[in-house]
């Protein structure tokens, strides 16, 4: 399987969004599966919906929060399993 | 860092008891094409028509089958209007609520978590029910309210026996329902009222404490979300409304999740920790 980092991934269309705070709240359609994200994930998930790769986006985390990139890379890749394993992100 | 995606699976808002679909006719009517559990198969099934006549704000109906007067009047109280009342715009919670110094404490939870019966003691206590089953959100310049589609309430027997110290009339709900619709002729609220707190049902809790948590706005908003009418879930524009919907009223109320055992004798405590959010809200 490839490393889910290397790959080009994309917000479902399924997938609906809400504010709350520095949090956000997704809604896919189809699956009615519910996700609220903490302000760590609202960043990625303005950065996917901005069209950058899963490297890209750490490359800014790491930037933004002066955190180790393995340290990033492996909070990441779990956290976009868990979003692509519900299809909340789809690859592109 | 540790970027958090906290998943909620929960079943698609409805009511569960009812599983009753719907198709806007061409000619302006609604037909509520009805499949209640207890007679799916039925190669009877009855079917209703409803025409709204917004002059005289009726629901008229008619029933292609023998479907009794009283499953018309739950089918359509109790499920296509909340749904129509959504599909129109608004955010219609599958909530109950009562009154607490004039503001609205609104009650949510899955069917059979108890919203019923400890909306129906809280109106024994006498704090004046806004609805057992659903509330309307509205929103203005000063925050949000709720009011009711109807003044109802539908209690199991076993609840009715337990909470009113005498037996109020009741009449059937639905043939595959033992819930009873209680007559009531006083206790009611009916006009909005700003909400003061949300309230979430727990699970029952397999001690004997009652507890309340504060929630977070995001676990808030997608219970409200789950808890919410809609006529066709997965239509994308209007669930994206009902998600900023949802999300406002999370940003305005204070949320939490009440545990306590489904014992009768705990209610008093219920009621007294409600009682206590509420009046740190101002009621």
């Amino acid at each position: 399987m490839t490393d889910i980092l290397t790959r080009a991934l994309a917000p479902s269309d399924q997938a609906i969004e809400s504010a709350v705070g520095e949090e956000t709240v997704l809604l896919h359609l189809e699956n009615g599966t519910y996700y609220g994200l903490d302000p760590v994930g609202t960043r990625i998930w303005a950065l996917l919906k901005d069209g950058l790769g899963p490297l890209a986006i750490r490359d800014v985390l790491v930037a933004e929060y002066g955190v180790a990139a393995e340290v990033i890379e492996a909070d990441l890749r779990k956290f976009l399993t868990d979003l692509h394993d519900q299809s909340i992100v789809t690859d592109a | 860092m540790g970027p958090r995606a906290v998943q909620w699976s929960v079943g698609r808002a409805s009511n569960p008891v009812v599983d009753a679909q719907y198709r806007i006719t061409d000619d302006a009517g609604i037909e509520v094409l009805t499949q209640p559990r207890s007679v799916s198969g039925d190669p009877e099934a009855p079917s209703i028509l409803v025409r709204v006549d917004v002059e005289t704000a009726t629901l008229l109906t008619h029933c292609t089958s023998s479907l009794p007067e009283w499953e018309v009047e739950h089918i359509v109280l109790d499920d296509f209007l909340p749904k129509m009342l959504a599909h129109e715009g608004a955010l219609v919670l599958h909530a109950a609520g009562v009154l607490c110094g004039g503001l609205g404490l609104v009650i949510l939870g899955d069917s059979g978590r108890g919203k019923s019966t400890l909306t129906a003691f809280l109106g024994q206590s006498g704090l004046p029910i806004l609805s057992d089953d659903c509330l309307i959100v509205g929103a203005d310049a000063q925050g949000h309210h709720v009011a009711p589609t109807y003044s109802g309430m539908r209690l199991l027997p076993d609840s009715i026996s337990s909470i009113f110290a005498q037996p109020p009339v009741t009449t059937d709900m639905a043939r595959w329902s033992t819930k009873q619709r209680v007559h009531l002729t006083c206790g009611f609220a009916t006009d909005p009222a700003p909400v003061g707190a949300l309230v979430f049902l727990d699970p029952p809790a397999t001690g004997q404490a009652v507890t309340l948590r504060p929630m977070a706005k995001a676990e808030t908003c997608i219970g409200l979300v789950a808890n919410s009418f809609a006529l066709d879930p997965r239509d994308t524009a209007r669930a994206t409304v009902r998600m900023r919907q949802a999300a406002a009223l999370a940003q305005d109320a204070p949320a939490y999740a009440l545990s306590y055992p489904r014992d009768y004798a705990c209610l008093p405590d219920v009621a007294a920790a409600i009682l206590d959010i509420m009046a740190q809200v101002g009621a």
